[in-house]
């Protein structure tokens, strides 16, 4: 209990780096995953569904008034919970992370609703207010509602998805495992949805036909990685240039 | 001070509300300027309250307006800021989303989450290590810019061509992802039993271009369960 007590602490300073201070990007997905992976011992599986849910929550940009679902808790509880309970139990666990989530979006909007009234009181007692005292007060306040927030979570969710392996039919798990390497594929498909590809189809064309002309060199999968880097980069610059070089002879 | 300036505006989301934005972490971060600055107190209240009018732009490129305000402050051209800061912040913060959030995110994101994806721990550290320096370069290069230049940094800014610097991104992150998906299927994927093929093959192309074309207003949440019910049911069906 004072370990998960800790924990939740640790990563809601990680949650409050993201936004609130600093947004020094600790709290990505990614990141946080390779993290937790580590400290579960269990490092693939923070790599691996770091990954999916870096590409899953990549349009969650915190511009202006819009408050976004929190990446941060459904990261924490997607990856302990996964690393407690298996992979078969992803969908379950996913779905209770998404709810968490969710439940953190409405908690920020909350607070931001709070911030109205401190911004307010500041405003009208300026002389006498020490901001970074403010600051500070604030960002602990906020570390310690999002602790607990990320605590209920594991609480509520480990009884949930344990109930939930138990009552779906063993073969629906076993399609669940079965579909979990493929989340990949989930998670390349919405970078289309992330960055829009109008008037870049070409561009995905050449890609695939790179990724053709690198496969019949039967290179490793690092060395075609850092191949197809290069040959993107070369590709584009090229496009560049002659881009360049067509409009300034269409203007001449 | 510009250090001071600089840590301060670490906080400048901290207070973030719903009416005025980052007001709030604006007055924090100009602060230690109008202290310096204005030696009156009652001058100092009125020049500090002038502050707490609506401002939001990107965290990293804010700098860039607190440089100018600062550069106009010790120059006593302040019945100027207000309008400045007004006129500015909504054309650097559309420059500076689009270029951080719209366009670096996702290609550092594709290119060291692909990395992720083959287990490598380059992935969290080399997307970790690329945003973080290059959001806080701008941060710093914004503010000292901004600082020695005054308003000639808006002239800067749109003299440094960042719009070629985000269509080239772009480009090379397509390109990218359209070479990584052949070599991942290529690489990754053909270990599996040939008679599964045919079923993965067809799971694979109806949610790609289901997901990819059809549904790509779709929120994640419906994403993922079309993803369920395709590869779940294709197993179920074939067993």
């Amino acid at each position: 209990m004072t370990d998960w007590l800790l924990l939740c602490l640790a990563v809601s300073i990680v949650n409050a780096t993201c936004l609130r201070w600093g947004i020094l990007f600790l709290g990505e997905p990614i990141v946080l995953g390779a993290l937790l992976g580590l400290f579960l011992n269990n490092f693939t599986t923070g790599l691996y569904l770091g990954g999916i849910l870096q590409f899953m929550w990549l349009k969650s940009i915190p511009v202006g008034v819009k408050v976004q679902s929190n990446y941060t808790v459904m990261t924490f509880l997607t990856i302990m919970l996964i690393g407690r309970f298996g992979e078969r139990s992803y969908p379950l666990v996913f779905a209770a992370a998404f709810a968490f989530s969710f439940l953190g979006k409405h908690l920020e909007t909350l607070l931001r609703r709070l911030d109205n009234i401190l911004a307010d009181r500041v405003m009208n007692n300026i002389g006498r207010v020490n901001l970074g005292l403010v600051n500070a007060v604030y960002l602990a306040g906020y570390v310690l509602v999002f602790a607990g927030l990320l605590f209920a979570g594991l609480s509520v969710s480990v009884p949930l998805v344990n109930w939930g392996l138990h009552w779906l039919p063993p073969k629906l798990l076993d399609a669940f495992q079965f579909s979990y390497p493929y989340l990949v594929l989930y998670a390349l498909s919405l970078f289309f949805q992330a960055v829009s590809l109008n008037g870049k189809l070409v561009y995905f064309g050449l890609g695939i036909a790179a990724g053709l002309c690198l496969m019949a060199f039967n290179f490793s999968m690092i060395t075609n990685i850092n191949v197809l880097v290069l040959l993107a980069a070369a590709l584009s610059l090229i496009n560049s240039k002659l881009v360049q070089f067509t409009g300034r002879k269409n203007a001449s | 001070m510009l250090l001071k300036v600089l840590w301060r505006s670490l906080f400048i989301n901290t207070t973030l509300n719903d009416r005025n934005l980052q007001n709030l972490g604006l007055v924090y971060c100009i602060q230690p300027v109008l202290k310096e600055v204005v030696k009156d107190a009652r001058m100092y209240l009125q020049r500090l309250t002038s502050y707490f009018e609506y401002f939001y732009s990107n965290p990293f490129f804010a700098t860039a307006i607190l440089g100018i305000c600062i550069n106009l402050e010790k120059k006593n051209k302040f019945d100027m800021i207000s309008k400045i800061k007004l006129e500015a912040m909504s054309p650097v913060a559309a420059l500076a989303d689009s270029l951080v959030w719209g366009t670096l995110k996702p290609f550092v994101t594709l290119i060291f989450g692909s990395l992720a994806f083959l287990y490598l721990p380059a992935g969290p550290l080399g997307f970790w290590i690329t945003l973080f320096l290059v959001t806080n370069f701008f941060r710093v290069y914004n503010l000292i810019t901004s600082y020695n230049m005054g308003l000639g940094v808006i002239f800067h800014l749109s003299r440094l061509n960042l719009q070629q610097i985000i269509e080239f991104l772009k480009r090379v992150a397509v390109i990218y992802f359209g070479g990584f998906l052949v070599l991942y299927f290529y690489h990754e994927l053909r270990h599996i039993p040939h008679t599964l093929w045919a079923y993965q093959n067809v799971a694979l192309v109806v949610y790609f271009a289901l997901n990819m074309f059809g549904l790509a207003r779709f929120r994640n949440e419906v994403s993922f369960i079309l993803f369920l019910a395709v590869f779940a049911v294709l197993y179920l069906f074939k067993t």
